[in-house]
């Protein structure tokens, strides 16, 4: 996980407590160092909200300009709160208030993780998903298409112009080539592609 | 004295009453001269006759009365001493027509230089925006008075009155300010000693009426002191504000060191084979980590302790009302001159006829556009005169207004750069280093943002944003 402060004791100090934590934690004085080192490693960003130069929030608009989804915790001193609140409307993934205890720090940080894993294995399989999607032919996706959207063998036919017989070899076709067995996990695989009926 | 009194006595204004009384004053003196006999040569006794008729009557009456006073005159002779001859009498005659005619036209000459005197005076102050009277400090009487004298002060019998509405107790209140207790206005009073038509000494007033200017002065402290006193509460808030944050990180590293031995200790003592009695000559990590936790405590009561003088520092908000930014601007320019006696701060603005109303608490937005002039001004101290600009901009972005301001100084120093914002950080002798560091924290109060930037052609640029005002 990463760490942006200005303040290096503080910073060297949050290594050492996320270190003991079992993070491994890499620190970066200000926001432009950050972002000439950062290369969409997982995990998550812990952030000054004050810092001179390009301040929290910027280097959270930059972020977020760039399409870098990484979670973000900011870490505020106490007449930051108003600014806090704006971050975490802007998206931010959560704030801590100093003075805070341990714990809380951990937790959040665990979260923001445990968010930035579940988001990139979603991700990872969606790839996954579209990568085999994009296997079938123009008119299997046609047929695929009428499934998602509950039509019938006949009703299909009819719309595509084929006979039923047609529809069911380019059905088992599918099947095939996405490695399905069952509907449902033919379904559960569109979902995650997004490929959704139209 | 009694003659001054006499020519503004009523036969002589009168034109019908003074013509009746010098024709029977002339009568009168005829029939003594006849009665006489002539003996005592009364010729020059018609002159107050005449007198009386020019005056009251004019010139042509004058003349009439002038002619028949020589005619009654030349009868007298001619009755009573015919022997003399008539060539005599014809040149007597003659004589004492021209006398009398010339003294009618000398009074008329008079007469109508006076009154136009009095016409140019009174024309003079008839027109004016100004109350004006006259006033006779002897008798307390009012001479004149023009129109907006009783636009002014209503229906006034004497000087008198009129003074101790001013709290004067002469009917001639001195020169200068005075407040008027009946309208509750105050007026400039400008006196001057002056002679009036007749020669008498007596005092011109002209009352000016200052009460929005006083008003405005008045108001115009205010918001001064008003400005200093929330300087000085801001200066004081940051002060402690930062005091606060600078003890705020070490504690916080503190904190943080404490808890990551604490986990370690825990993870070592709770892991197999390093049990206590292993430990050196008696030597237990878990007395190490009670007190270490003793120690987390303590750091984050310290870190309490310091986040109350904060929230007893910041308890005054900001008061956001929609403000025209051009006005933020212009008040805050002219604030800046006041600020700074003695110079003439040559500014530029560049501002867009139509900007939104932003989010604004005025005086602290002002607080915020002081310093920065200043900072700019003093920055450019190096400069010639004329070289010293200051350029004034705002724009609008969607929901934000920025705004900026460039000077042509040496710009910031790099290894200023990063420490800039904090408070005593300066590079002036007579610096606090706090200008920056108020002007981010009430910026930051707004939600809105302060940097800066290098300008390419020398100088340095600060901006800052402020949120548009909701409709
Ligand atoms: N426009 C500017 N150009 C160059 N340097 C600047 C400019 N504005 C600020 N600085 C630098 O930043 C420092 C801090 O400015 P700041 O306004 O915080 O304090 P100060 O002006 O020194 O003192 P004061 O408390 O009286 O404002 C200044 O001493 C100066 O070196
Ligand atoms: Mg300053």
């Amino acid at each position: 996980m990463f760490v942006v402060d200005d303040d290096d004791a503080l910073r060297d100090s949050l290594r050492a407590l996320l270190g003991s934590a079992g993070f491994r934690c890499e620190g970066y004085a200000s926001a432009a160092e950050f972002l000439a080192a950062y290369r969409d490693e997982a995990g998550c960003l812990l952030l000054d909200v004050r810092m001179p130069g390009m301040s929290g929030l910027r280097l959270q608009d930059q972020l977020a300009e760039r399409g870098v989804p990484i979670p973000i915790v900011f870490v505020t001193g106490h007449g930051d709160v108003p600014m806090a609140v704006e971050a975490m409307r802007k998206g931010a993934f959560d704030f801590l208030e100093k003075p805070y205890a341990d714990e809380e720090l951990l937790d959040r940080v665990r979260r923001a993780i445990a968010s930035d894993a579940s988001r990139r294995r979603e991700e990872e399989e969606r790839r996954a998903a579209e990568a085999a999607l994009e296997a079938l032919t123009a008119r299997e996706r046609e047929v695929l298409d009428c499934l998602l959207a509950g039509r019938t063998g006949r009703a299909t036919a009819q719309q595509l112009g084929i006979t039923e017989k047609t529809v069911e070899f380019h059905r088992s076709r599918i099947m095939q080539k996405l490695q399905m067995r069952t509907r449902e996990q033919l379904f559960e695989l569109c979902r995650r592609a997004r490929v959704f009926p139209q | 004295m009694r003659a001054r009194a006499l020519l503004q006595s009523p036969f002589l204004a009168d034109p019908t009453v003074g013509l009746l009384v010098s024709i029977a004053l002339a009568a009168g003196i005829a029939a003594f001269d006849y009665a006489t006999e002539y003996r005592l040569r009364v010729g020059v006794l018609y002159l107050p006759p005449i007198f009386l008729a020019t005056w009251a009557a004019g010139r042509t009456a004058g003349l009439a009365i002038g002619g028949a006073s020589a005619a009654l005159w030349l009868a007298t002779l001619f009755g009573k001493q015919p022997y003399l001859g008539t060539l005599h009498h014809l040149w007597e005659g003659t004589l004492h027509l021209v006398m009398y005619a010339a003294f009618v036209f000398a009074i008329a000459r008079l007469k109508s230089a006076l009154e136009l005197a009095k016409e140019r005076f009174v024309s003079a102050f008839d027109s004016l925006e100004a109350a004006a009277w006259v006033v006779d400090p002897e008798s307390d009487a009012l001479l004149y008075s023009n129109p907006q004298f009783s636009r002014t002060f209503g229906a006034v019998g004497s000087a008198g009155g009129l003074a101790r509405r001013f709290g004067a107790f002469a009917p001639a209140p001195p020169e200068g300010e005075a407040f008027d207790t009946e309208s509750g206005r105050w007026f400039y009073l400008l006196a001057r000693a002056m002679r009036w038509l007749d020669g008498r000494s007596v005092r011109l007033y002209v009352a000016t009426d200052i009460t929005e200017s006083k008003r405005a002065e008045q108001l115009a402290r205010k918001q001064a002191e008003q400005l200093e006193r929330t300087a000085r509460l801001i200066a004081v808030g940051e002060m402690a504000s930062t005091l606060a944050h600078e003890l705020n990180q070490p504690l916080g590293a503190i904190a943080n060191y404490n808890n990551g031995c604490i986990r370690l200790l825990r993870q070592w003592s709770g892991a197999p084979g390093a049990s206590p009695a292993e430990g050196p000559s008696g030597f237990d990590p878990r007395e190490l980590l009670e007190l270490m936790e003793k120690c987390s405590t303590q750091a984050l009561r310290a870190g309490d302790v310091v986040r109350r003088i904060r929230e007893f520092v910041r308890r005054r908000p900001p008061t956001l009302h929609p403000e025209n930014p051009r006005a933020l601007v212009m008040g805050a320019l002219g604030a800046a001159e006041g600020e700074m006696v003695d110079v003439r701060l040559q500014a530029v603005t560049e501002l867009p006829a139509a900007l939104p109303d932003v989010a604004a608490d005025r005086v602290m937005v002002t607080r915020v556009m002081v310093n920065l002039a200043r900072n700019a001004w003093e920055a450019m101290q190096a400069l010639e005169e004329e070289e010293r600009r200051l350029v004034v901009r705002a724009r609008e972005h969607d929901t934000e207004v920025e705004f900026e301001f460039a000077d042509r100084g040496p710009g910031v120093a790099a290894e200023l750069e990063r420490q800039l914002f904090q408070p005593f950080v300066t590079t002036k002798a007579e610096g606090m280093g706090l200008g920056l560091a108020i002007c981010r924290s009430i910026v930051e109060y707004h939600r809105g943002e302060l940097w800066f930037t290098r300008n390419p052609e020398g100088g340095t640029t600060f901006h800052f944003t402020l949120p548009v005002a909701r409709r």
